[in-house]
């Protein structure tokens, strides 16, 4: 490995914890899209049943 | 073989490392925000302290006062007589009860007592109006909604629906198994995180420094995943909904989720710098290991 690429690959080491926390933050970005109007409607639900104007 | 009487990582060790790294990533981040969550669920003490901010109190005074103002002119009683007896003292206590009501009905499956208002002053007030037949309504009516007003802006939840409610819930499961276990999942989330980080240690033992390239990782994501979901506690903090339907109590939940984003940005934030020290300390080796060498 010349020199070059190492350092190239010592760059790409401050990217590790990003695209380790990307699949987290995907998985998580795609449980809001989903489930998010249903959770939203529950609630709306909730709050008008429990608490007075 | 020979690599490992030479100590090298193997391909398969460094593949088991990584899955453990982001099995600790992910228990890690559970664990943290799992630990907000039951912070919010279960601390009494942050209900209270969230119950007895200055600054809510002063909010609550000032629409009670603005509503006593309303109803003196509506119902004809002297607001400035009835403004005196609510004292921010009596609020702050009464927002305590509030507290405790919260955290025993999701700590415990049962609120107890409603929180009242002390309307004894209140009500010779209006008896006097009555006498001086300076009153437009009947003296129970006025005591009733005055009552009522204040109720509602420290404790502005439907009384039949909140305890029918606790009920149904309690008589469907066990409420304080079901708590006794959720103020587990932090501690098996921290046994989890210990288990994987065991894992890393026993693949890479024979090569400190590069294990230090998979805790750095797994602190730094676990700091990133935590910051987003303080991101997460700050666009609730909006209240949205809540503020549509009750303005007063979605500023209680705004300071509550903006007490808990604070602890969780600051959990984030070490475990980056964490994380990527470990990064650093590990690229320092690597770049004089590579220095060494070429010499």
């Amino acid at each position: 490995m010349s020199t070059e690429n190492k350092k190239k690959s010592r760059i790409g080491l401050w990217f590790l914890p990003i695209v380790t926390a990307a699949p987290i933050l995907a998985a998580a970005a795609f449980g809001v899209i989903r489930f998010g109007p249903k959770i939203h409607k529950l609630l709306n639900i909730l709050i008008k049943l429990v608490v007075k104007a | 073989m020979n690599r490992i009487i030479t100590g090298e990582t193997t391909k398969a060790e460094c593949v088991c490392a990584w899955i453990a790294a982001f099995l600790l990533t992910v228990f890690l981040s559970a664990t943290i925000l799992g630990t907000v969550a039951v912070q919010m669920i279960t601390s009494a003490g942050l209900h209270l302290n969230v119950a007895a901010d200055d600054g809510m109190i002063e909010k609550q005074y000032r629409e009670i006062c603005e509503n006593i103002d309303v109803m003196a002119k509506e119902y004809g009683f002297s607001a400035e007589n009835v403004k005196a007896t609510v004292t921010r003292e009596e609020l702050k206590e009464m927002n305590r009860k509030s507290a405790e009501f919260w955290t025993g009905l999701l700590t415990e499956g049962e609120g107890g007592a409603i929180p009242r208002w002390n309307i004894g002053a209140i009500q010779d007030i209006i008896y006097t109006a009555a006498e001086e037949k300076t009153l437009t309504e009947d003296a129970q009516t006025v005591i009733g909604d005055v009552r009522e007003m204040i109720e509602n802006t420290v404790f502005p939840l439907r009384e039949t629906t909140v305890t029918f409610g606790s009920k149904m819930a309690k008589d469907m499961a066990d409420i304080r198994g079901i708590i006794r276990s959720v103020r587990q999942m932090p501690l098996l989330g921290t046994l989890m995180s210990l288990a994987c980080a065991g894992v890393i240690a026993l693949l890479l033992g024979k090569d400190f420094f590069q294990s230090l390239k998979y805790y750095g990782t797994a602190l730094g994501a676990s700091g990133i995943v935590t910051l987003a979901g303080c991101i997460g506690l700050l666009a609730l903090r909006s209240g949205g909904m809540l503020r549509e339907a009750n303005a007063g109590l979605a500023d209680e939940f705004s300071a509550l989720f903006g007490k808990l984003a604070l602890g969780t940005g600051i959990v984030g934030i070490l475990l980056v710098i964490a994380g990527y020290l470990l990064l650093f300390l590990f690229s320092r080796k690597k770049n004089a290991e590579t220095a060494e060498s070429e010499t």
